[in-house]
């Protein structure tokens, strides 16, 4: 039987450093049944399966957002719901493009189900994120998600024709990243600001920088766990590789290797055979030095977060210390 | 303006020390410092984030930097990496088949005026590609994409100050050099130095330049082409010729080739930054349709202008080696499947080579004309002249 998934937030409270635990995180319903059609069949099994599981990292960054905001309950469920489903349906595209088996260790949808259900789902979320903000009613916010929608679609597109592409570099990687993930988190800080109509535009070109900052290095990240780096969580690794993909840390790593090496690191299927061609102690060196670059840029979101202060009334103020705390999660999985 | 200073805790692995930002927006009056680099002698401001570039709402957050920090060559390598010498047989390798064409046709050279010419190109085109640095810079285009222009401006190697000074400087002695030598001659001469000259500094003017109306590909093609030789063979020796307006046709091909594939690298950044440049108006499949019929064309043309001049025995060579380097040329293209592929990066460096082919085997054919007619006959080997 469907049920409502409710995201269990008050579990996840410590994650983002320092909270004020006189205004807890509330329980958000992401998935409802009740707001998708029942005869269209399977369609609440593939959702119910799809909100199960994830972090709902992305609905607890607006839930952040909203507090210091003081958003209210409809426009925080919005904006959760809002990004979810967004970030859901590239994910349900994404498993069946890349021909993925699993997805949060479950039988990825398309598989389970089957393509075509696969791909409607993923288009009904959308649909359903139109149809939402519409009867919302604030042109802006239609207007911005429309705008990021295409942007992480391009990015997806890019994105797939680097497949195969053992010799793309790093630079060209964040120009698909700042589009595919960064842009689900630049929606993430500056949606709740257009929810309260706050639209002010050196605000939200900080807001914008913020939300890019946090997505490459929520990127990057991933793409160190891809070769079980800080793999707390025990994820399989070289996912990327073995598709064909080489993620930021692969083309960090690979960046002065000769034509022939690269083929080499191509064809590896595990860890030890990464750590037999590049070497343990000169892998070891890559993550440090990848790790010194993404302090830098973990000091420049700093300094953005400084900004944001100045566009806060002194109640919102708070929102700069969250914020200030999430690259700890987020890069370094603390 | 709001500069904020964070001292990072060492024990994260982060650089040692403070690491200073600075964000400023178009109106602040210390923007246009910043963005020069002239608001401090002891630190280099760094752009590491740049928003609606080209625009009056122009937001820019640089990372400032102690001068002494910067890991920079020497002052004149850095000047020499910005004047691009990679690309300097663009400019010279006309020139020198004009040259050699001259030779062997057995015309008059006046020294003095072969060597302030060269010497006045080599300064034109070093100002060019400065100016080019100093205006992408300034509008945010080398900024956003670090794959374009000398970066030297984008490193902290140079300020934009610097670049235009020195760009500047190139210019007047360019003029210095070659003006006296061109108002020497035909009333045709001072109109083509006229239009060089626009073309060094109008080619990115402000933003608004030449390139950015779509017309950069005519301006490479005049400039690197058939203007270049006519306006060598009339300086140099009073000559004149349409054989060397062909000739200059392919060599302006060859150029433009070259810029147009330099500008499919980064056809994603010229999108975003609304570029009227034409492979960003064709867009990523149907640039790539057109720089292949262009290298299909260049072996054409040879086999159509050289047999005239040179024989068919120098001709056929030339063209079947610069055929296969364009055939390779496309079917490289032909696999680039994305604009972000590394198929194309590399592709515009190969392309060069085809350039440096076409000067290497044409200068050394015209050079040696008289041997050649001598050892294959008129039949294969044509005596150089018009």
């Amino acid at each position: 039987m469907a049920r409502a998934r409710v995201l269990d937030c008050a579990r996840h409270i410590g994650h983002f450093g320092p909270v004020d635990r006189d205004y807890p995180l509330k329980n958000i319903k992401i998935f409802n049944e009740k707001d998708f059609p029942a005869y269209l069949p399977k369609l609440n099994a593939l959702y119910d399966d799809l909100f199960s599981s994830g972090k709902g990292f992305r609905a607890k960054l607006i839930q952040l957002m909203g507090r210091h905001l003081r958003l209210n309950d409809k426009q925080e469920l919005l904006l959760c719901q809002t990004i979810e489903f967004i970030h859901n349906a590239s994910l349900l595209h994404d498993d069946l493009i890349d021909r993925s088996p699993l997805r949060r260790n479950k039988t990825a949808a398309w598989l389970k189900y089957s393509p075509e259900y696969a791909v409607l789902a993923g288009d009904y979320l959308l649909a359903r994120v139109m149809v939402n903000l519409s009867r919302y009613g604030n042109l802006r916010l239609i207007q911005y998600t429309s705008e990021i929608i295409s942007d992480l679609l391009e990015g997806e597109w890019i994105q797939d024709s680097l497949v195969g592409d053992i010799d793309v570099e790093l630079g060209d990687l964040d120009q698909v990243h700042n589009l595919k993930t960064a842009s689900l988190f630049k929606w993430c800080m500056r949606a709740p600001f257009i929810c309260r109509e706050s639209y002010d535009e050196s605000l939200h070109q900080t807001l914008e920088e913020l939300g890019g900052i946090l997505g490459l290095l929520f990127q990057r990240s991933d793409d160190l766990l891809d070769f079980d780096v800080r793999n707390g969580e025990g994820k399989a690794v070289l996912g990327d590789l073995k598709s064909g993909y080489l993620n930021s840390f692969g083309a960090f790593l690979a960046k002065d290797f000769t034509d022939s090496r690269r083929q080499e690191l191509k064809r590896c299927q595990t860890i030890g055979d990464v750590m037999t061609l590049v070497g343990e102690a000169q892998f070891a060196s890559a993550v440090t030095d990848f790790d010194k670059m993404n302090q830098q840029i973990i000091d420049l979101y700093h300094h953005h977060a400084q900004t944001l202060a100045t566009y806060l009334s002194p109640q919102e103020r708070g929102l700069i210390e969250d914020i200030r705390a999430l690259p700890g999660p987020l890069y370094w999985r603390k | 303006m709001r500069t904020y200073v964070h001292s990072l805790d060492p024990s994260t692995g982060a650089n040692s020390g403070e690491t200073r930002f600075v964000t400023l927006t178009k109106d602040d009056p210390e923007f246009a410092g910043y963005l020069a680099g002239t608001f401090s002698s002891e630190l280099r401001a760094i752009p590491v984030d740049s928003f609606n570039i080209n625009s009056l709402r122009e937001r820019v957050t640089f990372r400032l930097v102690p001068r002494e920090q910067i890991r920079r060559p020497g002052l004149a390598l850095a000047i020499i990496r910005a004047v691009r010498p990679e690309f300097l047989h663009l400019t010279f390798g006309p020139a020198l088949a004009t040259v050699a064409a001259l030779v062997a046709h057995g015309a008059l050279i006046d020294g003095v005026a072969l060597a302030t010419s060269m010497l006045a190109l080599f300064c034109f085109h070093s100002a060019a590609f400065l100016f080019n640095d100093y205006n992408d810079h300034m509008q945010g285009i080398d900024r956003i994409q670090q794959r374009r222009g000398s970066q030297v401006i984008q490193r902290g190697w140079l300020t934009a100050r610097q670049v235009s000074r020195v760009a500047m400087g190139f210019l007047l002695m360019g003029c210095l050099l070659g003006l006296p030598v061109i108002m020497a001659h035909t009333q045709a001469l001072p109109l083509i130095g006229l239009v060089a000259l626009l073309a060094v500094v109008g080619f990115s003017f402000r933003g608004r330049g030449l390139k950015y109306q779509g017309l950069g590909d005519v301006v490479v093609f005049l400039c690197m082409g058939p203007l270049l030789m006519d306006g060598v063979a009339q300086t140099v020796a009073g000559e004149r010729s349409w054989w060397l307006g062909g000739l200059g046709v392919i060599f302006g091909l060859a150029a433009v080739l070259i810029l147009q594939l330099r500008q499919l690298e980064t056809i994603m950044a010229e999108r975003q930054s609304r570029s009227g440049t034409l492979i960003a108006r064709l867009g990523f499949d149907r640039a790539k349709r057109w720089i292949a019929w262009e290298m299909a064309l260049l072996p054409i043309l040879l086999v159509a202008v050289a047999p005239t001049f040179l024989g068919w025995a120098p001709a056929v060579t030339v063209t079947l080696l610069v055929f296969a380097l364009c055939w390779l040329g496309i079917l490289r293209l032909r696999r680039a499947s994305s604009p972000l592929s590394s198929v194309l990066f590399g592709l515009a460096r190969s392309s060069r080579w085809v350039h440096a082919v076409i000067t290497a085997l044409l200068v050394t054919f015209m050079l040696l004309n008289p041997w050649l007619v001598q050892l294959l006959g008129e039949r294969w080997a044509t005596p150089l002249g018009w």
